[in-house]
């Protein structure tokens, strides 16, 4: 009885307007304002521009499996209603507007890590070397804990709210082309430990430890309840 | 009619049952004891009955293994048929079984019943007390659901401070420094087989003494108990007022077992059974983990504490109060018994129960409890994310996402059942960290394998940041006072 799950479309969560959704739910990676915080900003006119909103809708139902960014929506035994999602869809948007010639969310063609290598040195190095002013990318623990997909949205926004550029400003003295960023993106990918692919879901143990599913892990039950 | 009756008398003459019956539920009382008073013992008695029963009965479902526990309990919950009354009925049973053996302690106290010669019916239930609660809190580990995690590490972490043999005790408890698939098998046999079986032999000390020393008679004030006295007068009360236990002085007690059974019942029909509430997993906190609750009371306290008394009190206040229930009935072994008589008794019930009362209170609406949504509300200052490599932000973004910021402040924000970290890295090395986080501690949860090597990586890199500019980092030698 205490252990009924939610009615549908009963969020624990109340609010139901944009500000203080993003507040409750985001804020503490995406940034007080969408800046400034672990994660990726949100608030930023390049970012919003290419990532399609049905995508951003369903990330946000769904988080990304490996990474830090949990499940909201209800399906998922996250805490956010549909329309709690299409409101912050819909604020998300409202943080930019269409710019010209933005590469594509998704890489339509598939990349070669070898030019990828060779761009890489040739236009992150300076900052992403070991030892350089922001450090390494290429690190196996970093690209075990994110996605494909976020690095590929790294080189393509950069990150303007803590100093790295935008794809256009990347590529020494030109904008990096949709293959170079396809290419930059493989590259870092090949670099992940093949047993880690960015899933938390295999460390339950033989010795019997309770299983953690990643869907779970990542899916964030909000307590409305106290018992 | 015959033959029957030549049955009978041939089954009686084998099996002694006659002379059993009079030995036994036949022994004569004094009349006076027949009185509502006394019936807390044989309640508390039916309760063990009806869990021994509706235990058995789980324990055909139940399967002691991390990976199973909680669906059977999710099966008998909502698959089995009655499934789940039979859990509501045997975690009832238990919270009234605390609650009637209580009444029934408070009852003997009061009614000087441990006096000389029923010293050891005290001592032995005493011991029936323990493992009582024994068998209390390993009931509720076994429900295995977030409460229960949560309850147990922070038992284990609790257990894990006492100086010198901690880390054995933990290991003794758990089976192992982390919480895993042999803790659960090893708090199974606890609970099913070790602990009842110890429960078992106790109550049959207990009933035995009952019968040779004979059940306390109903305290007059001004009779007071004298060594060489007291045996001659009680044969004179049991010769002069004596009834048969059975059928004379049952009467209320059998009134009293059967409204405590429609109470259980009722209870359980009503409320239904506890839990289990969500897949054990340390990093969804998203319950706010507080023990059963015979046990509020001792984790109010122990959360109360100042961090300099708390070793004294773990070591200190279990033998201090183990001592005082034992040593009891000897240096309080003659004198008067009337409650009427003995206001100090009658003060120290009245404060026990008070200091009780208030702290399973306060630990019911404790204000230590984690903050919920700290983890996806509360922002990291913009300073501790400015030239950090990009894993250290992953890191943060871990900390936030695994919840650590609902117990752990940050700038200020966050929840306050741990320390804030924004100087944990002039307190801990990272291998510290690691263990902190892989084993618990204090009243962290121990995240064992909850957490990918590369998870724990990253947040360690991260926490190492987290120091103000002009003091050190924490080294291996310099910092004495952490990690016992
Ligand atoms: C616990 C931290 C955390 C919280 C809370 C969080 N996010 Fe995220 N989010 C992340 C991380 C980390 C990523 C990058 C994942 C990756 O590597 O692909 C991310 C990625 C995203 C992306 C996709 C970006 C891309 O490049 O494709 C969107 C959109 C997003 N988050 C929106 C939200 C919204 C909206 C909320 C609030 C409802 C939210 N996030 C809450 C950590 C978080
Ligand atoms: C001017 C310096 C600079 C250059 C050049 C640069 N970056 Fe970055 N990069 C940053 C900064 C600053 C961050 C923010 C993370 C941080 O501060 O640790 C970052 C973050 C990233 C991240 C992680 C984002 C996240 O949130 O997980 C990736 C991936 C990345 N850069 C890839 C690249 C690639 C690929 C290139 C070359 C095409 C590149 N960067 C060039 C400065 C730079
Ligand atoms: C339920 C609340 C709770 C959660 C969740 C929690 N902690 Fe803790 N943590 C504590 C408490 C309480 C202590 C103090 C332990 C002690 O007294 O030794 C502590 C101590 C620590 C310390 C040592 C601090 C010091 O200064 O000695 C570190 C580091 C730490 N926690 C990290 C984490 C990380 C990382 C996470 C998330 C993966 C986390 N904690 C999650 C309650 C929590």
């Amino acid at each position: 009885m205490a252990c009924l799950p939610h009615p549908s479309n009963e969020s624990p969560v109340k609010a139901t307007e944009f500000g203080s959704l993003y507040e409750q739910n985001c804020a503490g990676c995406h940034g007080t304002d969408g800046k400034n915080g672990p994660a990726r900003p949100l608030h930023d006119p390049v970012f919003v521009a290419y990532m399609p909103a049905d995508q951003i809708k369903l990330v946000i139902e769904n988080g990304r499996t490996g990474t830090p960014m949990p499940a909201f929506g209800q399906a998922q035994g996250g805490p956010l209603n549909d329309g709690q999602v299409a409101a912050l869809v819909q604020g998300i948007e409202s943080w930019g507007k269409p710019i010209d010639g933005i590469p594509s969310y998704t890489a339509a063609t598939t990349g070669d890590p070898h030019s990828g290598a060779r761009l890489f040195a040739q236009n992150c190095f300076m900052c992403h070397a070991k030892g350089a002013a922001v450090g390494p990318v290429t690190d196996a623990a970093y690209l075990t804990l994110v996605s494909d997909q976020g690095i590929r949205s790294s080189i393509v926004t950069g990150r303007p709210d803590l100093g790295m550029p935008d794809w256009r400003h990347l590529h020494v003295g030109k904008a990096l082309s949709e293959q170079e960023i396809t290419d930059l993106a493989s590259y870092l990918s090949s670099l992940r430990p093949a047993a880690a692919n960015t899933t938390t879901a295999e460390h339950s143990s033989p010795t019997g430890n309770v299983p953690v599913n990643s869907a779970d892990n990542s899916a964030i039950r909000h307590t409305g309840k106290k018992q | 009619m015959n033959t029957a009756r030549k049955i009978a008398l041939w089954l009686d003459d084998r099996l002694h049952l006659t002379a059993l019956f009079t030995a036994t539920a036949g022994h004569e009382v004094p009349a006076n004891s027949g009185s509502w008073f006394y019936v807390f013992g044989s309640g508390t008695l039916l309760c063990f009955v009806i869990q021994v029963i509706t235990g058995a009965c789980l324990a055909f479902v139940y399967i002691p293994s991390t990976n199973e526990a909680y669906t059977s309990l999710e099966y008998l919950n909502h698959a089995q048929f009655l499934g789940w009354y039979l859990r509501a009925v045997h975690v009832w049973g238990s919270n009234f079984m605390v609650a009637i053996m209580t009444m029934h302690m408070i009852q003997v106290f009061l009614f000087g019943a441990y006096k000389y010669p029923r010293e050891l019916t005290w001592v032995s239930g005493v011991f029936l007390l323990l493992f009582t609660l024994g068998m209390a809190f390993t009931g509720q580990v076994l429900r295995f659901d977030q409460d229960a995690y949560w309850g147990l590490s922070i038992g284990a972490s609790i257990t894990g401070r006492i100086p010198l043999i901690g880390a054995q005790m933990v290991h003794l408890l758990l089976a192992g420094p982390i919480i895993a698939g042999e803790t659960l098998s090893r708090f199974f046999t606890f609970h099913v087989f070790l602990i009842p079986g110890l429960i078992i032999a106790l109550i049959s000390m207990h009933l035995r003494l009952v019968l040779t020393k004979g059940i306390n008679e109903y305290p007059k004030p001004g009779d007071k108990v004298r060594r060489e006295t007291y045996d001659a007068k009680y044969k004179e009360i049991i010769k002069t007022q004596g009834v048969p236990f059975v059928p004379d002085a049952i009467g209320k007690d059998l009134i009293f077992s059967g409204l405590l059974l429609i109470a259980i019942l009722t209870c359980a029909a009503i409320f239904g059974p506890k839990g289990p509430l969500g897949v054990p997993d340390p990093t969804i906190v998203d319950t706010s983990p507080r023990p059963d609750f015979y046990f509020l009371s001792i984790f109010a306290a122990l959360a109360l504490l100042p961090a300099w008394m708390e070793v004294l009190i773990l070591f200190g206040a279990p033998l201090v109060v183990l001592s005082l229930l034992l040593g009891l009935p000897f240096f309080d072994n003659t004198g008067e018994k009337s409650a009427r008589t003995r206001p100090v008794a009658v003060l120290i019930v009245i404060v026990t129960v008070l200091v009780l009362g208030v702290l399973t209170y306060m630990g019911e609406t404790s204000p230590w409890s984690p903050h919920m949504t700290a983890w996806s509300e509360n922002p990291i200052p913009v300073a501790y994310l400015r030239h950090r490599t990009p894993l250290q932000l992953r890191g943060a973004a871990f900390l936030q996402n695994k919840q650590c910021r609902n117990c752990h402040a940050l700038g200020g924000v966050g929840g306050e059942r741990g320390p804030a970290l924004d100087d944990v890295a002039t307190r801990l090395t990272a291998d510290e960290m690691v263990r902190q986080i892989i084993q618990g501690g204090g009243n962290m949860p121990a995240y064992g394998k909850k957490l990918s090597p590369a998870e724990v990586e990253a947040i360690v890199s991260f926490m190492q940041t987290l120091r103000p500019n002009y003091r050190p980092a924490a080294l291996v030698s310099t910092n004495p006072e952490i990690r016992k």
